[in-house]
């Protein structure tokens, strides 16, 4: 891809990081910095 | 379990009426209104010159020079100013006082958070800045914010409101609606049209334990809020009204609050023959037809973004007087009205416990919230863990045109007047519905809502809009380009072409939106009734002024229903920009997460 | 025929294309010029159009045929289908056939 995607960067990077959840569990941490706030989410899938 | 209330703790205010709450108060037990002509720029050459402008008294320092987004913050620093002094905020620990800044002024004026970074550097305030643009709803929408990050720990004072300025493109875009009265906006009454004004008004909020502790004034609890989408048109309301009594049930849950406890409704009544009857036919479905209803634009005209805090300040001065305020200018009831819409020239004694305060805005995005006059704690619904059952990454591509992969998912879907931004939201939400397998249909839609992050307004539709302006004249602008001005003209596309009708918001942060729009979609999820599903979303699209920015959309549905995913959203967190990015571990006392 | 209707009926054709060129150029239509019904009604169920459209296509038809409507009333009567709004141009034209 080309150029800066400031908004839905980081949530493409949540929908991959299902995307790989689903074929194997485990735990992704995602961040996203910026000047007006930092935001995390913890996905994840137990091997339960 | 007892949700922490939360206590308002200090109010500031720029409008029409006045600078600060002394001088607007004065003019609200006058019953004066604002409304004059506009002079700070030519209306001649259109059919109506009034607005409820801003009275800047020398001092303020506001001149020509200034440009549409600094006067934006001055009302906005001035009304924060206030608000914080008010509620004698300490500030020694300015990374747990967040701002939240609902406005609708335009992306042509740069980016909004940067306009609320301005603001929060201006007034001190060092933890998260979130900018919330859900056109005429936005400072409702961010008193509600507000109340959510506290109650998840996120902040221990937030300043929410809003802020917005007339300038020549709004007073032509509304022109070229129709939208426009020629005299002074009345309400519910004859005589149709709506005027517009400006202004910014802010609330502290803060956990009412702990606003007592350091001995905080205690103004009221803001004690409920609650939001909804259309998804019906552009600009114009669901003429049952259905959309805004969804958020006015959710408001009522949210508080614990009876229909039979509400003493007043501060209706949005802007004055439109679309607008006032459908709201009318919401309170009257929600709360009966006996409520007094009155709407504070006959005093202030509509403010936009910062109608919804500036109207409930008002309502909150009157509250403090022991009245409400009445509906100016009420000559004649039109056929669909409030039955009492406190037509008289003056303030109106009356004590209430419980008051509504709703707006409505572009893009079929509502929102409304409860005042309490006591403390009024409440039961807390129990937490409810969130899992992810579909995404989509979209990126658009070569090979088909824009709509192809939209047309494919929802055959019907008119495209017909979406900008990119529209189109590509929706569509990659359309998938990201599609891979969770879901199809939604009667009341599922109702309890899904959708909650979307992005930079700016379709530069595709601001360059036509420009455009119509440069070549026509302004008063001549481009009105189906207008109305895709607003942040949340894409998610309205998104609700009305997939049914979204759940609680929505639109909101900006720059860079990181769309994983802030994950937070809050999450926080409002696991504690709320009236939501099973939250769609989340955001939006990219090409700008021929900045030539860094790239394409691209994503979309995560998180749902309740344990049995739709075995993925979950587990933690999460936001805070001041320079804080450790790990998510802190739920406080105890909140009782909150599951990690 | 009489020449007089011909060429009244070729200029209405060719009026008729250049409005539908604007309903498909500057109103978004999204479909081919001929695909565009004359008797198909503008708003609604026909083409599609709503009331933020109405003031637009009117700017775009005083722009395009350089005219100036200011009576609300005629462009309340001409904002039918495509036929009614071909007639309003022509009236602003003072081109009007009338049959001998």
């Amino acid at each position: 891809m080309r150029g800066e995607t400031p908004a839905s960067g980081t949530l493409r990077l949540c929908a991959e990081k299902v995307r790989a959840l689903r074929l194997a569990p485990g735990q992704f941490l995602i961040t996203d910095v910026s000047a007006a706030a930092s935001c995390a989410v913890v996905l994840e899938r137990s091997t339960a | 379990m007892i949700r922490t209330p939360i206590a308002i703790t200090g109010q500031g205010a720029v409008c029409a009426l006045g600078i600060g709450l002394d001088a607007i108060w004065a003019e609200l037990a006058a019953g004066r209104d604002g409304i004059g002509v506009i002079e700070r720029f030519s209306t001649q050459r259109f059919g109506t010159h009034l607005g409820g402008m801003v009275p800047l008294p020398g001092t303020v320092g506001i001149d020509d020079a200034l440009t549409t987004r600094a006067i934006c913050v001055k009302y906005a620093v001035l009304a924060g100013q206030e608000a914080l002094t008010r509620a004698e905020v300490p500030m020694h620990a300015p990374r747990r006082i967040a701002l939240v800044l609902g406005t609708s002024m335009g992306s042509h004026l740069g980016g909004l958070h940067e306009a609320s970074a301005e603001v929060a550097a201006a007034l001190g305030i060092e933890g998260p800045v979130i900018t919330i643009s859900t056109a005429c709803a936005s400072s409702t929408n961010a008193l509600g914010v507000g109340r959510d990050l506290l109650d998840d720990g996120r902040a221990d004072v937030v300043l929410a409101g809003g802020a917005d300025v007339l300038c020549p493109e709004i007073f032509a875009g509304f022109h070229a609606l129709g939208l426009l009265s020629a005299g002074k906006c009345t309400p519910f009454s004859e005589g149709l049209g709506t005027t517009l004004g400006e202004g910014a008004g802010f609330l502290v909020l803060e956990r009412a334990p702990e606003a007592k502790t350091r001995g905080a004034p205690f103004l009221a609890c803001l004690s409920g809020y609650g939001l909804s989408a259309d998804g019906y048109h552009a600009t114009s309301p669901e003429p049952t009204g259905a959309g805004v009594a969804r958020a006015l049930r959710s408001t009522l849950d949210d508080a614990g609050l009876a229909a039979a406890d509400v003493g007043y409704v501060n209706a949005h009544g802007t004055g439109t023959a679309a607008n006032d009857p459908a709201e009318w036919r919401a309170i009257t479905e929600v709360l009966g037809d006996q409520v007094p209803v009155s709407s504070t634009k006959s005093y202030l005209a509509h403010a936009q973004g910062a109608a919804g805090v500036l109207e409930l300040i008002c309502t909150l001065l009157a509250m403090e007087h022991g009245q409400v305020l009445p509906t100016l200018h009420f000559t004649k009831p039109r056929r669909q009205g409030p039955v009492d819409p406190i037509a008289q020239d003056r303030p109106r004694p009356l004590v209430f416990a419980h008051a509504l305060s709703t707006n409505s805005a572009f893009g079929g995005a509502n929102a409304a919230v409860a005042i309490s006059r006591a403390v009024t704690p409440r039961r807390a619904s129990p937490k409810r863990p969130i899992f992810i059952s579909g995404v989509s990454s979209l990126v658009p591509s070569k090979e088909e045109s824009r709509g192809e992969g939209l047309k494919r998912l929802i055959p019907t879907a008119d495209t017909r007047n979406l900008d990119p931004s529209s189109i590509d939201l929706s569509t990659a939400i359309a998938q990201a519905l599609h891979d969770a397998g879901l199809t939604l249909s009667g009341v599922a839609r109702e309890r899904t809502g959708l909650f979307v992050g992005t930079t700016n307004a379709s530069p595709a539709s601001w360059e036509e809009f420009r455009a119509s302006v440069r070549e026509r004249g302004i008063e001549r602008a481009s009105a189906p380009a207008f109305t895709r001005l607003v942040l949340n003209a894409a998610s309205g596309v998104a609700s009305r072409l997939l049914g979204l009708r759940g609680p929505t918001t639109t909101l900006t942060t720059g860079a990181g939106s769309g994983l802030l729009a994950a937070v809050l979609a999450a926080i409002y999820l696991e504690s709320r009734a009236d939501a099973d599903r939250l769609v989340v979303a955001a939006v990219d699209e090409l700008d021929a002024q900045r030539p860094t920015q790239g394409e691209g959309a994503a979309s995560l549905v998180l749902t309740t229903f344990a049995n739709e995913s075995t993925i979950r959203l587990a933690r999460w967190a936001v805070a001041a920009r320079t804080h450790s990015t790990k998510p802190s571990p739920p406080s105890p006392q909140q009782g909150r997460g599951s990690g | 025929m009489n020449p007089a209707l011909m060429a009244y009926l070729e200029h209405r054709t060719r009026l008729l294309s250049r409005v539908r060129r604007v309903l498909i150029e500057d109103l978004h239509v999204q479909r081919e010029p001929d695909a565009i019904d004359p008797d198909a009604p503008l708003f609604g169920t026909g083409l599609g159009l709503d009331s933020v459209d109405a003031v637009e296509l009117i700017v775009c038809l005083e722009t395009e045929f350089a005219f100036r409507l200011d009576d609300a009333a005629l462009a309340r009567s001409s904002m039918r289908t495509v036929n009614s709004l071909v007639d309003l141009v022509l009236r602003k034209q003072g081109g009007a056939y009338v049959a001998a």
